[in-house]
């Protein structure tokens, strides 16, 4: 399967987890991510990826259950677990730790921090599995340069690194001394080369044919930035109607999902210059198409029942 | 295939001409050198041929160029970019993906190729130039005569016909120059391409390459393509070694001073898992010049980091101080340098301030030796220069004299000096020899890395061979290097 | 760098701007006080965000960047991945935001934004810190980078090094505050003594967010990064900033008058 599919997939994850309410699925969802990133994940990264995200979502999700007992307002019914409440004053103010928790409180605290370790374990699922350096490879035509430049930085650090090793060495054959003191005498002429072996390379890049523009139909620069424009609206739109009050969360849902779409076209469009190609190694098979279509109606499907109109969450208050 | 009609070149409008009134044809399948001096036009000629020169590096170009008779004067080099391949001289800098395969496939892309025939081009060079097994490596784990000849293969995917190479040997030892020369001349008489590359060492070049275009400092350029005539037109332009480059040979010392000043006993060295030097014993004496020969990757210069004092290798160093005695190297950095100081490979990593007048002071400073000492040290290396410039302004010769006079003015007994040669042309060479000989003779013991065969031969009189980190050969340099 | 259709590109700057911000603030905004509502916000900025840097990076005008420019971002980038690898593991001492700084200041407003955008996505991509919170690093550090690139320029070296101080102080607070601002619904969760309250009005929650910060010791680590920071860049910047104007001028970038 190719990279985006398998974003798509780890995306996918992330989104169904933010949407459902209740816990048990998100229990199911962060197993299925930590599944998914050991086993599918590339070996050499396994131990790694462990490590950075499933520390990271493991401390999230104690730090915030800690909170909701730390930082409590203590409860009178449904209590939980019975804690002593400490208060004291700190400039003014009232602080209240601990108390008697309430279950309510508890379980949301459990479900919010199961809702975040589901995120970051499906952004490290997909990010084990499909390296996101490989994701750079297939951004969209409008953001090529940015790309690029992206891929360069990812290749030159490394040289970077051991020239500035070089260079540290090399003062101390001199005589000085290493340390950030001596920061500034090495970053100086690492950054004297750095920009002499840009040149270099943006002149590789030139005798290589980079930089010819091919003319845009008008009609499409146009399409394309009216598409942009109002999709920027729409997020706007879909910003405020999510915020406040008075709208149903699906109203705002929707307006984002239209904004998406317009965002989509327009990169689409703004992409068509047909100056230069792509080497694409591995074309996006069946059952890509599958999976992302799957994907696709999974989240539909999920936002619809959560928060469609049949079972509106917030009614329209006159 | 290309020509040039009365092609002139200026930096800036009333400047020095760096290319006056050139006017000359390469043919198809040709295998061109153009020679000239450092800081002659000879990049600058090789850069006119593909639109570099004015677009990129600025400045202003008179005349014509065409090729295959298209007239394509003043053309952005994107327009050029179908028709002729460039190679810069540090390939790694010129690299701007992860991959092989997307290596080669950036020239197309940016030209428009249609994917299934990238597909099949990359196949194609890559067959050619026999890099079909690193296709999908990292280009980062490639080693520098690999990466070389991606870098090529990238410059010629679209089907190129003429290549341009600046510099092209400046970076390789004797094996990677011949099977870069081999390569090249495969290219240009089965291939058909038009090979030009630009260099300064002609030496090694002259007997392979089918025609010779000459440039000179004050622009003028001459084409040759009579072989014969070849040497003849190299030494007239001073780009030819001195043949008296055996009078400098070093006597071997007497046997009175028999006491080595330096000496190293199993010394191993680990770099990254592997052993880079592995159980290497030598004897430094005073006034002698020792070389260490080996190719890229041998070993050479782990060996010399150890030995200036670099904590992580096994073994003993020691050295003989003033009193006679033979003690550890000294674990205090001052200390340290006085007693060996060392010139490393890229000897501008050493000048770190914005002027010369600042590093010789500097260097007295730390040296806590007399104002002027160190200038006094440089004007004997490399005569006079002018001390406002920038470090990195000066001439690869003079930046490695100024890096030598300031190690130099430590007073240290031993020098070490890794692979001094590179980028060094005839004439700094020579001067370069000179300075190492008036230094042995007076009290200094040296020790030479490199992969320079000839200069070995022509500076050191005792030599050990080194080969995947481990001394193959040790003893008289005429024996070992034979 | 000279944008085509510069009010267009500017106006869309702004209103990304403006929409990245409500992102980062929105605790501080929401209306209503039904939880399921704030989730659906917090998640749906998540979502958001990327594609909002993606909007971004177009209305600086990437598009327009030629071969050299790309070449100095590149390198500049990785410079700043590598810098940040230095200074990694010790609590505070984020190296990552003077070279930002900098090279806003010295080459403009969008190289700045490039620069931090790039440098946050590419040391996460060389560290494989790659989570959900990157795409809030990327556009807080690129509107710093960005906000860099529009300080008055006097033409005394020192007046440049004080404005350029004066900001970083600023920008370390202000980075620092968006970032924990992200934070805070994460950790802190609706309502007890140090969440926010949604549908309470904007003082209120700030105040609870101040008092977040200061028990989690936030405003700590906003410190030490304001010190590494200025303290990087007092070393670094006269010698910095000349080395950049002379490349602004070879790489065909138009400085700010």
């Amino acid at each position: 399967m190719t990279p985006v599919t398998w974003w798509s997939l780890g995306l996918t994850l992330a989104v169904l987890a933010s949407l459902v309410q209740t816990p048990q699925p998100l229990v199911f969802l962060v197993v299925l991510a930590f599944a998914g990133m050991v086993s599918l994940g590339q070996p050499r990264l396994r131990r790694s990826s462990v490590r950075i995200y499933g520390g990271t979502a493991l401390f999230v999700l104690v730090v915030r259950v800690a909170f909701r007992f730390v930082f409590n307002v203590p409860a009178t019914s449904q209590v939980a677990v019975s804690l002593p409440v400490i208060q004291f004053q700190i400039f003014a103010n009232q602080v209240t730790l601990l108390g008697p928790v309430s279950s309510p409180n508890l379980i949301a605290g459990v479900t919010d921090g199961l809702r975040l370790a589901a995120i970051i374990l499906a952004v490290g699922f997909a990010a084990s599995v499909a390296n996101p350096r490989s994701l750079i490879k297939s951004a969209p035509a409008v953001l090529y340069e940015f790309a690029t430049a992206t891929t360069i930085a990812l290749n030159v650090a490394p040289q970077l690194i051991s020239s500035l090793n070089r260079v540290r060495r090399a003062r101390v054959l001199r005589g000085g001394t290493s340390g950030l003191a001596s920061l500034r005498g090495v970053i100086i002429p690492v950054l004297e080369d750095t920009i002499q072996r840009s040149l270099d390379l943006a002149a590789s890049m030139d005798s290589r044919g980079f930089g010819r523009r091919g003319a845009m139909r008008l009609r499409v620069v146009y399409s394309a930035r009216a598409a942009a424009g109002i999709g920027v609206m729409l997020f706007g739109t879909a910003s405020y109607l999510l915020l406040a009050s008075a709208y149903s969360v699906f109203i705002g849902l929707l307006t984002f999902a239209l904004g998406l779409v317009c965002i989509a076209v327009s990169a689409r469009l703004a992409g068509m210059h047909r100056v230069r190609t792509r080497l694409i190694t591995a074309y996006p098979k069946a059952g890509d198409w599958l999976v992302r279509l799957l994907c696709l109606s999974l989240v539909l499907v999920t936002a619809v029942d959560n928060y469609g109109p049949a079972r509106q969450v917030l009614e329209w208050r006159p | 295939m290309i020509s040039l009609s009365q092609v002139s070149f200026r930096f800036q409008a009333g400047g020095r001409a760096a290319l006056k009134d050139v006017t000359l044809k390469y043919s198809a399948g040709e295998f061109a050198l153009i020679a000239g001096a450092t800081g002659a036009g000879k990049s600058t000629l090789l850069r006119a041929m593909n639109g570099l020169a004015p677009h990129f590096t600025g400045g202003n170009l008179t005349g014509s160029i065409a090729i295959d008779g298209r007239d394509l004067t003043g053309r952005e080099p994107h327009e050029f970019a179908h028709l002729v391949g460039y190679v810069n001289q540090l390939a790694e800098a010129s690299f701007v993906a992860d991959t092989v395969r997307e290596e080669l496939a950036f020239g197309m892309e940016q030209l428009g190729v249609a994917p299934a025939s990238m597909v099949a081009r990359i196949d194609k060079i890559a067959a050619a130039l026999d890099l079909t097994e690193v296709l999908d490596s990292p280009l980062d784990e490639l080693s520098g005569g690999f990466q070389q000849r991606v870098a090529i293969a990238g410059a010629l995917a679209a089907g190129q016909q003429i290549l341009l190479l600046d510099e092209p040997t400046s970076e390789l030892d004797q094996a990677g120059a011949e099977s870069l020369l081999a390569l090249l001349e495969n290219l240009a008489h089965r291939s058909g391409v038009t090979v030009i590359m630009a260099e300064h060492r002609v030496d090694r070049l002259i007997g392979r390459v089918d025609s010779l275009t000459v440039v000179d400092s004050s622009g003028e350029v001459s084409k040759h393509s009579d072989a014969e005539t070849f040497e003849a037109a190299a030494a007239s332009a001073g780009l030819m070694p001195a043949t008296a480059f055996q009078e400098l040979y070093i006597r071997p010392p007497k046997v009175a001073d028999s006491d080595p000043v330096l000496v190293a006993s199993g010394v191993s060295v680990n770099y990254n898992g592997s052993k880079a030097v592995e159980n290497l014993n030598l004897k430094i004496y005073k006034g002698t010049v020792t070389g260490v020969y080996g190719p890229n990757g041998s070993g050479k210069s782990s060996l010399l980091w150890a030995l200036q004092g670099e904590t992580n290798c096994e073994g003993s160093i020691e050295f003989r101080d003033d009193a006679g005695t033979l003690t550890h190297l000294s674990k205090n950095l001052k200390e340290r340098l006085r007693e060996v100081a060392m010139v490393p490979q890229s000897a501008s990593d050493l000048l770190l301030m914005h002027s010369v007048a600042e590093e010789l002071q500097d260097s007295d400073h730390f040296a806590a030796a007399t104002d002027g000492s160190t200038a006094s040290l440089l004007e004997k290396l490399v005569g006079k220069i002018d001390y406002s410039l920038h470090p990195r302004d000066l001439s690869s010769g003079q930046q490695l004299a100024l890096a030598l006079a300031i190690q130099l003015s430590k007073g240290s007994r031993v020098l070490l000096l890794d692979e001094p040669t590179r980028g060094l042309d005839y004439q700094a060479r020579n001067a370069l020899a000179q300075q190492i000989k008036t230094l042995a003779e007076s009290g200094h013991a040296i020790l030479v890395a490199s992969h320079d065969l000839e200069f070995l031969l022509g500076v050191t009189s005792s030599c050990i061979a080194l080969e995947n980190g481990m001394a193959i050969k040790a003893g008289p340099t005429a024996a070992v290097l034979a | 760098m000279k944008l085509a259709r510069p009010i267009l590109s500017k106006a869309l700057v702004a209103a990304v701007a403006v929409i990245s911000l409500t992102a980062f603030m929105w605790p501080l905004l929401v209306g209503s006080a039904v939880p399921d509502q704030s989730r659906v916000a917090q998640s749906t900025f998540m979502l958001l965000m990327p594609v909002l840097i993606g909007l971004m990076v177009v209305a600086v005008g990437s598009r327009e960047l030629n071969s050299r420019q790309i070449a100095v971002l590149g390198v500049f980038i990785a410079l700043n991945s590598v810098v940040r690898m230095l200074g990694a593991g010790t609590a505070g001492i984020e190296t990552i935001f003077f070279l930002i700084l900098i090279g806003g200041y010295a080459l403009g407003t969008s190289f700045g934004y490039l620069v931090g955008a790039g440098s946050l996505l590419v040391s996460a991509l060389l560290t494989g810190g790659f989570g959900p919170w990157l795409p809030f690093q990327m556009m807080a550090a690129g509107l710093l980078g960005f906000l860099a690139g529009a300080l008055p320029h006097p033409k005394k070296g020192w007046a440049q090094l004080s404005w350029l101080s004066a900001f970083s102080l600023v920008g370390a607070y202000l980075y620092g505050g968006l970032m924990t601002m992200w934070n805070w619904p994460y950790l802190a969760g609706a309502g007890g003594t140090l969440g926010y309250v949604p549908g309470a009005s904007v003082i209120e929650n700030l105040m609870r967010f101040v008092n977040f910060e200061l028990v989690t010791g936030g405003l700590l680590w906003d410190t030490g990064r304001a010190i590494t920071t200025l303290v990087l860049l007092w070393l670094t910047a006269p010698a910095l900033l000349t080395t950049l104007s002379r490349v602004a001028r070879r790489a065909g970038f138009e400085l700010p008058k």
